[in-house]
């Protein structure tokens, strides 16, 4: 056989990433593997309890109960129940009675060493940060036991929202991922928005950069990325607008054809703003409470995530501006993903209430 | 692999227990055969608190009711409470009572929610332990309680908590986390008929699908609307209607409770060949109930059975036992009695001799050839042994008569009336019983011959000298070398010719004629009235 020759990997990897454009149904997919399962026990696990329950609802709208052969869990309630408590007692004395929740860091001048003091307050309540720390280094002194009994304990882990994951999550990811439990992990990096934990671990990986770990894995044979690249729900017009945030990446392919008769992106002016809301209602979405946004009930833009409106009409922050003037996309750098998140919403149209005299991206203007 | 249609069986079973302060049972440890268990020992040995143990790890009930209803202070060991109050009186700092039972699962991947090592055997293991504790939240009003010592006895329960967890050490709170189910079947609890034919129900309604109870209980209650349409009934109630304002402004009229509380549970009893299962007789409603517990509760993988020859004539029984063992199937079964002929019949590999906490099996007894003695033994004379409060083991049927009636003259009763057994033992056999005894803990007094050979007799017990269980008992004098002639030193020729109502010369005719005539000498023995004294070996032995 001639052509050329390529080195593949003698045993594909049964772990998956698959990041989904934004409206391309990853959770109605991740469900439907879920339930299509028949060996054992899959656990579904996402982020937050707003996820959790979104999560039940859809599998409600395919089942009447979330039958017994799937495990719907938060990240945390997975990490407590099923990693942290089972082999503790390799690392610390007392049960882990729950999780103590810190924004920042805790404990910061408490050395590794002293596990009692480094982990948790109280004794029992281990610190929200350091959870997966602790998972890590509770496998390495009880011998992997945490990982072979998640082995046994379940047959698939769907991870729902895996670019929320941070710090010492990757790091427990990376052990799953070893453990050769199949895995599969599904989110978007370009609405990295929240993030589990601030620890310093992993910070080169915050973010939307969390795609670089997901390429050092795949690099490294543990894991294989899949693009799902269409969306049924922006038009095609919108689906570019997000795009445009994040060039490098594929580009989205639309699967909403319908035609509303106002399709697209405009801009709206200030003193027109009321008329246009009259006309067509859209959701006002804004950076945060203090973008100035004329007295409209407004929905920050990382509130908005995972849901869908008609239409939208956004107020942009400074940044905004700046970019919609120029194009440059060195002013939206840092609200990258909560810009590809506020302008990824709509089924029909994106409006940007915009008084600037020239735009650089592609919009109408729209006039009453 | 378990997929989800089939869930819910799942072939699993005990690996072990271990108890710690539950009622009798001030520290258990033991461990199962993974299907049949047939649990033997004395009265009170705590055989029953072992099953109502493992049922309650594996419910969360008592008594058919949540623990925390039934939870009182008598659950707690006796001993240990007193010993915590004597502690305090001295002034100590004991740890307060502690209640704990820690159920062992065989490892499944079904299984692995429950798994971790947070037990007290520090085993990577799935399983659970329930824990009754002092409440850390509660702990000061607990000192204040009891710092008095002189003045309370039991545990204050109430500033106790149940803690019911599994070895990953996450908290149940419904037994449905445990992929477990268990029966419990105890005759003894079931008191009155009510409860008798609940139980039944019970049992029953376990084996109906939904559609067959919705159709049950749509059926009854179209019955009742019936019974309302009968021309009688209606002539009843206008006749009841015309007494308006006599007795009351409003109608009277006779109808029947359709409401929720009158369900057909209530209304249902089971019958056992047309005759109501309360008036069958108790060993065949218990019978029943064994019979249904395993044949409707195919999700059951554990089943615990109370004493079932209860109430039983042998030949039910022996039916009954046909039946477990052969329905059986892949559940694990636990099984107490006082029936040698339920363990004969169930095998004796499956035995546990169980004493307070300890159990032994006889399929891990470490001596080979002791183990396959009694595998092919019936399982009778062994039971003797783990039956009785203490054995005396003889070495013939003449000295078992000479012992038992030896023991009579001492204490005005017949051994066994005390819970002595004197057993008669082939000599090769007797080395394999105290093995046994040393394993259960068993009083074992052996009475021997010396043979004339004291140095013989040494180097055969010589395993035995220092056990605190066994006393070999033997006399040093080996120109007396049998019972015989022990009995004619301990006598003299005159009480031995009135006891055998002859009129020997010397000592040696004597002798020789009652080792001649050995059964009709100590049938002499045990019947006469004239008073003879045992050797003191003997007397030793009848303490």
């Amino acid at each position: 056989m001639g052509g050329k020759l390529r080195i593949i990997s003698a045993v594909p990897s049964v772990n998956r990433i698959v990041i989904s454009a934004a409206g391309g149904g990853k959770t109605t997919r991740v469900v439907d593997q879920a339930l299509a399962s028949t060996q054992g026990v899959t656990a579904l696990i996402t982020y937050t309890r707003n996820n959790v329950r979104e999560i039940q609802l859809k599998a409600f709208e395919r089942s009447p109960a979330v039958p017994p052969h799937i495990e719907v869990l938060s990240w945390y309630t997975f990490l407590l129940r099923e990693l942290a408590r089972p082999y503790r007692s390799a690392l610390h004395e007392e049960r882990i009675h729950g999780i103590h929740w810190v924004e920042g860091k805790s404990a910061i001048y408490s050395a590794e060493s002293k596990t009692a003091e480094h982990y948790f307050l109280d004794g029992d309540r281990i610190y929200s940060d350091k959870i997966a720390k602790f998972i890590c280094a509770c496998n390495v002194a009880s011998g992997g036991a945490i990982m072979r009994r998640l082995k046994e304990r379940f047959t698939h882990i769907i991870i729902d929202e895996v670019q929320d994951m941070a710090g010492y999550d990757l790091d427990v990811l990376e052990l799953i991922l070893k453990a050769e439990i199949p895995l599969t992990l599904v989110g978007d990096h370009r609405q990295a928005i929240l993030s589990t934990n601030n620890s310093p671990k992993n910070k080169q990986f915050a973010g939307p950069a969390i795609i670089k770990k997901f390429e050092l894995w795949q690099k490294a044979g543990l894991v294989g990325i899949e693009y799902e690249t269409h969306t049924y729900r922006g038009n095609q017009a919108i689906a570019d607008l997000g795009d445009g945030f994040f060039p490098k990446e594929p580009k989205t392919v639309s699967k909403n054809a319908v035609v509303t008769g106002h399709d697209g992106v405009f801009l709206v002016a200030s003193a027109d703003v009321d008329e246009y809301v009259k006309r067509f209602s859209p959701q006002a979405l804004r950076y945060n409470v203090k973008t100035p946004c004329g007295g409209y009930a407004a929905m920050n833009f990382g509130e908005a995530k995972g849901l869908t409106f008609p239409r939208v009409l956004i107020f942009p922050h400074g940044g905004a501006k700046s970019w919609l003037a120029s194009g440059k996309l060195s002013h939206v750098e840092k609200s990258a993903t909560r810009m590809y998140v506020a302008a990824t919403r709509a089924r029909y149209s994106v409006a940007f209430v915009f008084d600037g005299k020239t735009c650089a991206i592609p919009a109408t203007w729209w006039k009453p | 692999m378990v997929s989800w249609s089939t869930r819910g069986i799942v072939y699993v079973f005990i690996e072990r227990v271990v108890i710690e302060n539950y009622r009798c049972l001030k520290k258990a440890d033991v461990t199962f055969n993974e299907k049949m268990n047939v649990i033997v020992g004395n009265n009170e040995c705590g055989k029953s608190t072992l099953l109502e143990a493992i049922h309650l790890a594996l419910t969360g009930q008592l008594n058919g009711r949540p623990l925390a209803i039934e939870l009182h202070p008598y659950l707690f060991n006796v001993d240990l409470v007193l010993e915590y109050f004597e502690k305090r009186k001295q002034g100590q700092t004991p740890e307060p009572p502690r209640i704990l039972i820690e159920l062992y699962l065989a490892n499944d991947a079904s299984l692995a929610k429950l798994k971790g090592n947070n037990n007290k055997l520090g085993l990577d293991q799935s399983g659970v332990s329930l824990a009754i504790e002092l409440n850390p939240a509660l702990a000061e009003e607990f000192a204040e309680y009891v710092s008095d010592p002189a003045e309370i006895q039991t545990v204050p329960i109430e500033y106790y908590v149940i803690r019911w967890r599994s070895f990953s050490e996450n908290d149940i709170s419904n037994a449905r986390e445990i992929p477990l189910n268990a029966s419990l079947i105890d005759a003894s609890t079931i008191r009155n008929n009510v409860a008798a034919s609940r139980y039944i129900v019970d049992i029953v309604k376990e084996s109906l699908s939904p559609k067959e109870k919705v159709d049950l209980a749509l059926t009854y209650r179209l019955m009742k609307h019936r019974f309302l349409e009968q021309p009688k009934v209606q002539t009843i109630n206008d006749a009841l209607a015309e007494k308006k304002g006599k007795i009351s402004e409003k109608a009277i009229s006779l109808s029947l409770d359709t409401s929720a509380r009158a369900t057909w549970e209530a209304g249902i009893m089971p019958h056992l060949d047309d005759t109501p299962l309360p008036l069958v007789g108790k060993g065949e409603q218990n019978a029943v109930k064994i019979k249904l517990a395993m044949e409707t509760s195919a999700k059951s993988n554990i089943i615990l059975i109370e004493e079932a020859e209860n109430h039983l004539s042998y030949s039910s029984l022996n039916e009954l036992i046909g039946h477990i063992a052969e329905h059986a199937g892949d559940r694990q079964i636990f099984i107490t009695t006082h029936s040698s002929f339920v363990l004969n019949k169930l095998g004796v590999e499956s035995v546990l001799l169980f004493k307070r906490g300890e159990a032994i099996r006889l399929n891990e007894l470490k001596d080979q050839t002791t183990r396959d003695y009694f595998m092919k033994l019936p399982g009778h004379d062994t039971l003797r042994l783990i039956l009785s409060k203490r054995s005396i083991l003889v070495e013939g049927p003449s000295d078992e008569l000479i012992v038992q009636r030896a023991y009579h003259r001492k204490h005005g009763k017949m051994p066994l009336e005390q819970g002595v057994d004197v057993i008669s033992v082939n000599s090769l056999a007797f080395k394999r019983f105290l093995q046994i005894a040393v394993a259960m803990k068993k009083e074992v007094d052996v009475v021997t011959d010396n043979d004339g050979k004291v140095e013989a007799l040494k180097t055969k017990y010589a395993d035995f000298f220092n056990s605190d269980e066994i006393s070999i008992q033997y006399d040093d004098d080996e120109t007396a070398n049998t019972l015989e002639p022990q009995l004619m030193k301990k006598n003299g020729l005159k009480v031995i010719n009135a006891v055998l109502e002859m009129d020997f010369a010397d000592e040696q005719a004597a002798i020789d004629h009652m080792i001649n005539n050995k059964s009709a000498t100590a049938l002499k023995f045990f019947e006469t009235d004239v008073g003879w004294e045992a050797p003191d070996y003997i007397g030793r032995a009848i303490r």
